[in-house]
This record gives structure tokens, sequence and C-alpha cells, in this order.
């Protein structure tokens, strides 16, 4: 087990050099640069610019100057934020985007697991209709529909919650519902189709027959034996929560690192952008990595040689 | 694709009514797309400056924008051009995955698991983020969208087609094949993959309202499909913007998108149901 943790650790290493080569490449040899924008900067200025940020140099050295950065974690200074280094700005802006998406998972979860089990036991009446109906429709409302319907009806028509912004605990429902809502119709098929392969298993006839009741034969015996699609799902899940707070934080304009990056890639802020992609790409990789961990636990089946 | 369409055909008939139901609103939906702008006479991006923002009534059904432009319209345009990106990418995705996924899984052996080490190393990446850099630093191209959206799609076909093409390897009639001496990519190309077509079908009804959910996505953040052209995601965004003094240019686009999402959805679930009990 230890063996497996430390090999895949170590695969992290080409596979974030590799994504930190393509992301530099991609765009540094597009068109246009970070000071474009700027009207009228006298061209001493513009010189100074770019050799303050050691954009005059050859391109290749300018990559190995950063993969050195990024290997001592010093991702450089902003080229758009002046006066704050990447690590300073990101520090500010990734605890929002993490308690966003951590109320979203939670919320996801909540309604993913207690419909799943719900329309699973259930199974083939009108309240199993009703919430896989409800499933089917979830997958298919995105965040970006969810959040302006939910401002509409919440915020604008009925004002009882804010329209957007993140300084209090009523500003965080509705991105926290927008994010989460199509996850949790996600985790409520995965979680009902499941349960229902699992009540046919031997075991659960075993705790039937010894008289445990309903409740405790759904709750104790099949949701916890259901749970590894469940993992499987989430590993890549919390990602997309990661990625889909894009959206979320440029509706609600909650200042996390999501909309940064989206504004960072329309700046050309080039130092943000390849930081914040790794940033991501790290948090992927060790989700992925928990996920396998995990499943080993739920399924000592699995082997990991 | 002869043996796709083939293919195709002879799973329809066997579709259950949840199936039948959403294919035919696909399709009505699809054809009203293209007659009714030619029926009521108006295009997408004829403007009324004069009549402005107006609410949904029996000459609007939807409503009009700013510019004075119905909605109805503009939605039905909208819906047209994001069944293409759909099809268009989707058709990049099932290219490059079936290739992919077919090679890897009829070579086995080393290539295979590194064919397939490859693929799990791109699934770990952050692609959301590169399309994104992709589509802002390289002009928003309305190719590129679909080369960009495609280039993210393939992966899962690809793991799909592989291990369907796995088991094709140890049937008989490969072996036959192999017995009468034909070349590789003879059987690979006349044997293998046209057998192949159901599961790929069924996972293309599966991709397209991904694409058109990633389409919709990259639109929304103004880097998908540009105006004057719309697809159901510019429609939304556009809405969003003014959606306090004229919510039904949110309202009507979303619930549409909603809608044909849930409709295409459908579709491949029952699709899938369908090809699991020929196979089962």
């Amino acid at each position: 087990m230890r063996r497996y943790i430390i090999r895949k650790l170590l695969l992290f290493i080409p596979v974030l050099l590799a994504i930190a080569t393509l992301t530099f490449f991609l765009i540094r040899l597009a068109p246009g640069g970070p000071f474009d924008r700027d009207k009228n900067v006298p061209a001493e200025v513009q010189q100074s610019l770019e050799r303050y940020y050691h954009l005059d140099e050859p391109l290749l050295k300018q990559y190995f100057r950063y993969l050195y950065g990024v290997v001592r974690f010093d991702f450089g200074p902003s080229f758009r934020k002046p006066g704050y280094t990447i690590n300073e700005w990101i520090l500010m802006r990734l605890p929002v985007s993490i308690e966003l998406g951590v109320y979203s998972l939670i919320f996801a979860l909540l309604i993913g697991l207690i419909c799943g089990t719900v329309a699973a036991f259930y199974q083939n009446t009108w309240i199993d209709t009703i919430l896989t109906s409800f499933a089917a429709l979830g997958i298919c409302i995105p965040a970006f529909v969810l959040g302006p319907i939910l401002v509409l009806i919440f915020a604008l028509h009925w004002e009882i919650l804010p329209v957007a912004g993140w300084d209090f605990p009523q500003q965080k429902i509705l991105p926290s519902i927008s994010l989460g809502f199509m996850y949790s119709a996600y985790i409520a098929r995965i979680i009902r189709s499941s349960i229902i392969e699992v009540l046919k298993q031997d075991y659960i006839r075993t705790a039937v027959a010894k008289g445990s009741s309903p409740t405790r034969i759904l709750f104790i015996h099949a949701l916890k034996g259901s749970l590894q699609p469940l993992v499987t799902f989430l590993g890549p899940a919390i990602a997309g929560l990661l990625t889909g707070s894009f959206i979320v934080e440029t509706i609600f304009q909650i200042p996390g690192l999501g909309r940064e990056f989206v504004e960072a890639t329309f700046n050309r802020d080039y130092t943000m952008i390849i930081a914040i992609v790794l940033l991501y790409a790290v948090l992927i990789l060790i989700f992925n990595l928990i996920v396998d961990i995990i499943q080993g636990y739920l399924d000592p089946r699995i082997s990991y040689e | 694709m002869k043996f796709g369409i083939n293919k195709l055909f002879s799973l329809l008939p066997e579709l259950n009514l949840k199936g039948r139901l959403s294919l035919s609103l696909l399709i009505l939906i699809i054809l009203s797309s293209f007659i009714f702008p030619v029926l009521l006479s108006t295009s997408y991006e004829e403007q009324n400056l004069q009549l402005g923002a107006v609410k949904p009534s029996l000459t609007h059904w939807f409503g009009t924008d700013l510019l004075g432009r119905d909605l109805f319209i503009r939605t039905l345009y909208g819906i047209r051009v994001s069944f293409w990106v759909g099809l268009c990418a989707t058709v990049v995705a099932l290219i490059i995955g079936v290739t992919y996924g077919s090679l890897s899984g009829y070579a086995g052996g080393w290539l295979d698991t590194w064919m397939m080490y490859i693929v799990d190393i791109l699934y770990t990446m952050p692609f959301t983020m590169f399309v994104i850099i992709l589509m802002t630093f390289f002009g928003r191209n309305f190719y590129l969208l679909f080369i960009a959206i495609g280039a993210v799609e393939w992966l899962t076909m690809a793991r799909i087609v592989r291990g369907k093409v796995m088991s094709i390897k140890q049937q008989e009639y490969i072996f036959s094949a192999k017995a009468l001496g034909f070349s590789n990519f003879r059987i690979l190309f006349k044997h293998v993959i046209p057998n192949l077509m159901n599961i790929v079908i069924v996972y293309t009804t599966l991709t397209i309202p991904q694409v058109i959910l990633l389409e919709a996505f990259l639109s929304f953040l103004g880097l998908g499909v540009q105006p004057p052209m719309c697809s159901l995601g510019v429609l939304i965004r556009e809405g969003v913007e003014v959606m306090e003094e004229y919510p039904w240019l949110i309202v009507f686009p979303g619930i549409i998108f909603v809608f044909t999402l849930l409709l295409l959805n459908l579709l491949g679930d029952s699709l899938q149901t369908v090809s699991n009990e020929k196979v089962g």
C-alpha cells in the first residue's frame, strides 16, 4: 500500500511537468502579450516592463527560469497585479473557492444520498418515479442556467436572499446550490442503482432473515456496500466542482480562483494562468489518489500491485 | 459509415416508449427550427430598434431582446447552432476515440498498456482550463471550437471502444479472418470496427449532450460561438446580463436548453438499454 502511494506520487512529477510545459508554450506561442492592452505606453516603458518580467529573453531561457522557480514553489510576480506575487494572490483567493466547493459538495451529498436511498427503497413505486425523474432532469440543469434562475426567483422576485457577494452566510446559499445541484442529481442516480444492485446480494438476505429492521438494512448494510461507485464518481466530480466554480463565481461575483483564472486568461497574466492550472492539476491528482485509496478500504478485493 | 446507419435503424424499432417519445420530440424541435423562421419570415438577426425589448405576446411568442430581435426565432436558430456544434465536435471525438481505442485494443501487449496509460494521464488534466486558454489565446474560431471540444471528449470513447475490441478479438470470426490470411488493417476496418457500431452509436448519443453543455459553458464565458451567430449558450449569457429588467430573455432559452438536453439524455439512456438487452 505504501509502495503504491509512493509510486503514484512519483508519477505526479512527469504529469505536472508535462502540464506546465504545455501551458507555458500554449500561452507563449499565441499572439498578444500582457501589456498590449495598455495604450500609449512609451517604448522605453514597454521595454523596461519587458526586461523586468524577463519577457525580452529567448523563450527557452524564460521556460527554464520559470521551471526553476516552480520547483522552489516560487511562481513569480503577477503581470497584471502590480505589487503582488502569485503566491500571495492565490493564498488570498483559494480559500474562497475551497469554501464554495465544500458547501456545494455537502449539499450534493446530502440531497443525492437521501434521494438515491429513498428511491431505491421504494423501487418502482410513485415515490421512485418522482425522484428518478427529478434526477434525470437535474443532470440537465447546469449551474449557468440554475444560478440565474435562482437569483431571479429568490433575490429579485421574493427578495429573501442577496443577489451576489461572498461576505455573509446568506450570500453563500444560492451559489452553493447552483454549483452542487447537478452533482446531487448524479449522486442520486448512482446511489439508487448501486443500492438496488446491493439489495440483491446474499448478505442482505441474511440480514433480512435475522430480522434486522428495514431502516437498519438500508442505511447500515446496503448504503455502505453501495458507496464504491459513488467514490469513483467523486474523484472527477470534485475536480468538476472546482472548475465549475468558474461560472458560479462569475455569476455571483465571488472573489475566488475560478473567476481569477478567467480574468487572467483575458488579461494574459502568464504567471497567474500557469500557477492556477498547476494548482488545479495537483488538486485533481491528489483527489484521484485519495479515491484509489478509499476504494481499497471499501473493497479489500482490489489489489494495488 | 454505411454500417453505422444500418445499425442505427435496426436499433430504432426496439426503442422503449421513453426513447421513442424523446426521439420524436427531438425531430420535431429540429424540424421546427428550420420551418418556423421561413413561416414567420423573420431572421435571427433582424433588428427592430424602435420596438426594443418587449414581453412575450402573440406576435413575438418569446418576446424580443434589446435590439428588438424576436427571441423565439433566435432560440430556434440557437438550437440549430448548438446541435451543429454538438454533432461536429462529437464526430471529431468519435474519429479520434474509435481509431485510438480500436488500435490500442487490437494491438494489445505493451502498445496497449502505453496507449491506455497516456489516456489515464490525459484524464487527470484540467481540460476545461486548456480549452479556455485555447479559445482566448487563439481567437474564437468556429472550427477551433469543434477541435477543442472533440479533443476533450474522445478519451471516454477510446476507453469504451478498447474494451469492446478486446472482447471482439476473441471471437471466432476474427480467428477465421486471420486463418484466411487477411491483413490486420483489413480485419480491423472490415471486421472489428463495424461490429463496434452498437456501442459507438449509444455512446455518441450520450456524448452529444455533453458537447452541447461544454459549448454552452464556453459561450457563457464569451468564448464559444460569436455574435451575430448565436447558440443556446450565447442566448443564456445575453439573458443573464439583463435579467433584472427583462427576465423572459433568460427564462425561455434556459428552459429550452434544459429540455433539449433532457431529451438527448433520455434517448441515449434508452438506446443504451436496447443495446444492452441485445447483447445480454
